[in-house]
C-alpha cells in the first residue's frame, strides 16, 4: 500500500488517474443501473407490497450512498483537518453535494413508497429522522463553507462540523434495532442471508453497485473540477500582482 | 411488468431519481469544464 500515500499526496497523478476512472466508472453505472432496472422490473411483484416493491431498487441504494457519501467526507474532512491537504479538503467539498442529493432521493423516494405501504408520507421515527438529520448536516456544510470569506477558515468549520456529524452514521444504522421504527429492519446484508428471494435481491445489488459507480464518477468529476478552480483562482491572483 | 397500479408512487419516484442524476452529472461536468478553460485562458494570458 505504498503506493497509496503518494497517490493521495500528488493531484497531478490524481488528475491523471481521474482522466480515465471517471468516464469508466459512469460507463459502468449506466450497464449496472440499466441491467439492475431492466432485472427490476420484469422481477413478479410482491405479495404484500404489489408493485410499489419496485420503488426498493432506487430508494435503498440512494439511501446506502447517502450514508456512504457522509462516511467519504467525514474521512475527507479528517484527512484535510489534520494533515492540512489540499486534495482531501477538495474530496471532502465534492463529496458534500452530492451525499446531499443521494439523501433527498432517499427521503423522497421513501416517502413515495410509504404513503401505499405505511399510510403515510412521513413519520417521526428514529430512522426517518436520523436521516433527515444527515440532509441537514450535508447542507449546513455546505452553506458553511459558502458563508466565509476566508477559505481555508471555513474549511476547518465545515470539516469540524462534518466529523462531529459523522457520529449520526451508526444512530441511523442502529436506529431501526434501538427503537420502535415503522421502517423496516436490515434486509439485504444480514448474517444469515438476505431475508428477500434472489429474484429481488439481485436486481437490488445490481443497483447498489450502480449508485456506487455513479458516485465514483461523479466524485472524481467534482474534485477534477474543484482543483481546476483552485488553480483558476491561484493563476488569477498571480496575475493580478503581476 | 408494471400494470400501473400504484404508478402514482412509483412513477413520480423513477422520475424525481432520473431528474436528480441528470442535474448531478450536468452540474458536475459543467463546473469542472468551466473551471478548466477559465485555468488555461488564464494561462495563456500569463503566457503572453
Amino acid at each position: 500500500m505504498s503506493w497509496a500515500p503518494a497517490f493521495l499526496s500528488n493531484p497531478e497523478r490524481f488528475m491523471a488517474f481521474s482522466r480515465w476512472a471517471a468516464p469508466m466508472f459512469g460507463a459502468i453505472a449506466v450497464a449496472l443501473g440499466l441491467a439492475g432496472l431492466y432485472l427490476g422490473f420484469t422481477a413478479p411483484e410482491d405479495y404484500q407490497q404489489g408493485q410499489t416493491v419496485r420503488i426498493m431498487f432506487i430508494h435503498v441504494p440512494a439511501a446506502q450512498m447517502s450514508m456512504f457519501a457522509y462516511l467519504c467526507l467525514a474521512v475527507a474532512s479528517f484527512l484535510a483537518l489534520v494533515f492540512r491537504h489540499t486534495l482531501a479538503d477538495a474530496a471532502a467539498q465534492a463529496a458534500a453535494p452530492i451525499g446531499a442529493a443521494f439523501t433527498f432521493l432517499a427521503l423522497v423516494t421513501g416517502s413515495f413508497w410509504g404513503r401505499p405501504m405505511w399510510g403515510t408520507w412521513w413519520e417521526w421515527d428514529g430512522r426517518l429522522t436520523s436521516v433527515l438529520v444527515m440532509f441537514l448536516l450535508y447542507i449546513a456544510y455546505i452553506a458553511l463553507r459558502a458563508s466565509m470569506d476566508d477559505e481555508q477558515k471555513a474549511a476547518r468549520a465545515a470539516a469540524i462540523l462534518a466529523l462531529v456529524g459523522s457520529i449520526n452514521l451508526p444512530i441511523i444504522h442502529f436506529s431501526v434495532e434501538w427503537w420502535n421504527s415503522i421502517h423496516q429492519g436490515t434486509s439485504l446484508f444480514r448474517k444469515d442471508g438476505p431475508s428477500m428471494p434472489p429474484v429481488f435481491y439481485i436486481p437490488l445489488i445490481l443497483m447498489i453497485l450502480a449508485y456506487m459507480s455513479a458516485f465514483g464518477s461523479l466524485w472524481l468529476v467534482r474534485i477534477r473540477g474543484e482543483l481546476w478552480r483552485r488553480r483558476a483562482e491561484a493563476m488569477a491572483l498571480r496575475l493580478a500582482r503581476g | 411488468m408494471l400494470d400501473f397500479k400504484y404508478a402514482e408512487y412509483i412513477v413520480p419516484a423513477f422520475a424525481i431519481t432520473a431528474i436528480v442524476f441528470a442535474g448531478l452529472v450536468w452540474f458536475s461536468l459543467a463546473h469542472a469544464r468551466r473551471w478548466k478553460k477559465r485555468f488555461e485562458d488564464l494561462s495563456a494570458k500569463g503566457d503572453k
